[in-house]
C-alpha cells in the first residue's frame, strides 16, 4: 500500500470528521445538511480509496450529489426564517465543490500507480491486467467526474442568475 | 495503516452522530446525523472487506444505499409536512404525530 493512499485516506477523514462535527454544531438546518454534503462526498472517495469503486462513486454521485441538490432546493420553501434562507448556497458551489473532487481524483488516480483494482475485478473471474484496470477505471472517473462538474456549473449558474432576479434565494 | 485511519474516521462519525441525535434539538439536524451514523457503516463495511479479503460487507453497503435514500426522503417529507408554516422546528413541541 502506497504512503499516497495512507496520506490521502487521512486527508479524506479528515475532511468527513470535519463536515461531521459542523453537521452538530451547524448554526441552522441548511448549514448542518450542506456539511453533511462535504461529509459523506468525503466518505464517498474515503470508499474508493479502500477499492469499492462502484459504492464509492454511488456515494458521491447518488447520496451526496443528487440528494444535496433535491433536499437543499426543497428546504429553500422551509419556513426556518431569513437567516437559514441566506446561508444557503448557490449549486455552483455543488460544481465547484465536484471540480475540487475531480482534481482529487485526478491526483489519486495519476500518482498512485499500485491503485488496487477493486474487490469487484478481484471477485470476477476474468477480471483483466490490473494495471489496464487501473487506467481504465481512472479515465472513466474522470470522464464522469468532469461532465458531471460542468452540469453541475451550468445549472448553477442558470439557477443563481434566476435567483438573482428573485431577491437572491438559490 | 489505511483500513485503521478508517475505522478511526467512521468511529469519530458514529460518535458525532450519536451526540447530535442527543444534544440537538432540531428534526433535520437529528436526520443528519443519523446519516453520519449510517455513513460510518459504510465506511466500516468496506473496510472490513478490504481488511479479511471479503465482499459481504460491500453487499451490505450496496442494500444499505437504498434504505438510506429512501430514509432521507421519506423522513424529510414527514418533517415538511408537520413543520410547514411553523416559524420554529423543535422536535420537543412536536405532539401532532403522537399516538
Amino acid at each position: 500500500m502506497s504512503l499516497l493512499s495512507t496520506i490521502l485516506m487521512a486527508l479524506f477523514g479528515l475532511v468527513a470528521t470535519g463536515g461531521a462535527i459542523a453537521v452538530v454544531w451547524g448554526r441552522d438546518p441548511i448549514q448542518s445538511i450542506t456539511a453533511l454534503f462535504v461529509t459523506m462526498a468525503a466518505v464517498g472517495l474515503m470508499l474508493i480509496t479502500l477499492g469499492a469503486y462502484v459504492i464509492g462513486l454511488i456515494q458521491l454521485f447518488i447520496l451526496s450529489g443528487v440528494l444535496f441538490v433535491l433536499i437543499i432546493r426543497k428546504a429553500v420553501w422551509l419556513p426556518w426564517g431569513e437567516r437559514s434562507r441566506d446561508s444557503i448556497p448557490s449549486t455552483s458551489t455543488f460544481g465547484w465543490i465536484l471540480l475540487i473532487v475531480l482534481l482529487l481524483m485526478l491526483l489519486n488516480s495519476v500518482f498512485q500507480t499500485e491503485m488496487d483494482p477493486g474487490m469487484y475485478a478481484e471477485s470476477m473471474p476474468s477480471a483483466p491486467d490490473e494495471s489496464t484496470i487501473n487506467w481504465w477505471y481512472a479515465l472513466g472517473l474522470l470522464i464522469i467526474l468532469a461532465i458531471a462538474a460542468l452540469v453541475a456549473m451550468r445549472i448553477g449558474w442558470n439557477k443563481s442568475a434566476e435567483a438573482g432576479d428573485r431577491g437572491g434565494i438559490a | 495503516m489505511m483500513v485503521q485511519i478508517a475505522f478511526l474516521a467512521a468511529s469519530a462519525l458514529v460518535f458525532l452522530g450519536i451526540s447530535g441525535v442527543i444534544l440537538r434539538r432540531n428534526p433535520v439536524v437529528m436526520l443528519v446525523s443519523i446519516e453520519l451514523i449510517l455513513n460510518a457503516a459504510n465506511i466500516i463495511l468496506v473496510a472490513s472487506d478490504r481488511m479479511h479479503g471479503t465482499t459481504d460487507g460491500s453487499l451490505f453497503v450496496l442494500l444499505l444505499m437504498p434504505v438510506i435514500i429512501l430514509e432521507i426522503l421519506v423522513a424529510f417529507a414527514i418533517l415538511i409536512a408537520l413543520f410547514r408554516g411553523e416559524s420554529n422546528a423543535d422536535v420537543d413541541e412536536l405532539s401532532s404525530m403522537s399516538g
